[in-house]
């Protein structure tokens, strides 16, 4: 049945995303989190996430288009990506964070520039993953099941 | 891998109607935070931050737990509207969360009057022990 190999699929992908350190176990108990009464639930999460970041990272840009970069403009921004990070169990992005703010400690401008563009890329390769598995979910949900991890 | 909803049938029984308050600028992990709560029967309020919080209080909201996040508008805040809470005589458990895992940002949140402090992500099973004291206290 097509349902089953979605099913399939979706359970591949996350495997492979908690393999590879895209995610981690705080996703799985997210989807854990989506049953019968919240079966949107893990779309809504992701949903938020990805929005949530894209502002940020729009406010970044904002303070990274100055003449002059003022890191401290950045910092907040950047703590609260790792927030987010951490909430929704993507590691590689928040390991980014937490590189740029070792570059801030130790006043290096230019590494502080390559962790924001490293942030960026881990969140984009992120969103594009995300992307896949919720395709992926919405051609479950419409076979009727709503268990995102195959069960 | 078998989350907490399978590991423990039932999850958690609360003999109380418990009611908590998620203190956090980020919607996001608003949701996500009264997700588990919510999954126990805990009445769940957000603020969005500590302008908020107090709000809560002054309706004579009575809440046995506040969930406060350190960082919010300014990095601080957490704290600071900890410290108001307490000053109030808010006696609600607080739990200080941040992604910092350093002691000096632990101690800072304790020493403000939070009864724990727990680093992100929180942790569903430390969340539910959590509310499980707080149930049996009452």
């Amino acid at each position: 049945m097509a349902s089953v190999n979605y099913k399939e699929q979706l359970a591949a992908l996350v495997d492979s995303m908690l393999r590879e350190g895209f995610l981690d176990e705080q996703f799985t108990q997210l989807q854990e989190l989506q049953d019968e009464t919240s079966p949107g639930f893990v779309e809504e999460v992701i949903a938020m996430f990805c929005g949530d970041t894209g502002t940020v990272f729009n406010e970044i840009e904002t303070v990274m288009n100055q003449a002059v970069i003022d890191f401290q403009n950045v910092d907040p921004l950047v703590h609260r990506l790792k927030g987010s990070c951490c909430t929704v169990g993507a590691p590689k992005m928040k390991l980014a964070c937490v590189q740029y703010r070792q570059f801030r400690d130790a006043n290096d401008r230019q590494g502080c520039l390559s962790a924001v563009n490293l942030i960026k890329d881990e969140y984009n390769i992120l969103r594009n993953k995300f992307e896949t598995m919720l395709n992926l979910e919405r051609m479950i949900q419409a076979g009727g099941t709503n268990k995102p991890n195959g069960k | 891998m078998a989350g907490i909803w399978e590991t423990y049938p039932n999850a958690l029984s609360l003999k109380h109607k418990l009611r908590a308050l998620v203190v956090n600028d980020s919607k996001f992990e608003q949701v996500l935070l009264v997700a588990v709560l919510s999954r126990v029967g805990v009445e769940t309020l957000v603020a969005d931050n500590e302008k908020e919080a107090l709000e809560v209080i002054q309706e004579g909201v009575i809440l046995d737990l506040i969930i406060m996040d350190r960082e919010m508008h300014d990095l601080d805040d957490g704290i600071h509207a900890t410290r108001k809470l307490r000053a109030m005589g808010v006696t609600a458990k607080i739990i200080g969360i941040s992604t910092e895992d350093m002691r000096e940002a632990e101690l800072e949140f304790l020493n403000a009057g939070a009864d724990e402090y727990l680093t992100k992500p929180v942790k569903k099973e430390k969340l539910m022990s959590i509310l499980e004291e707080i149930d049996n206290k009452i």
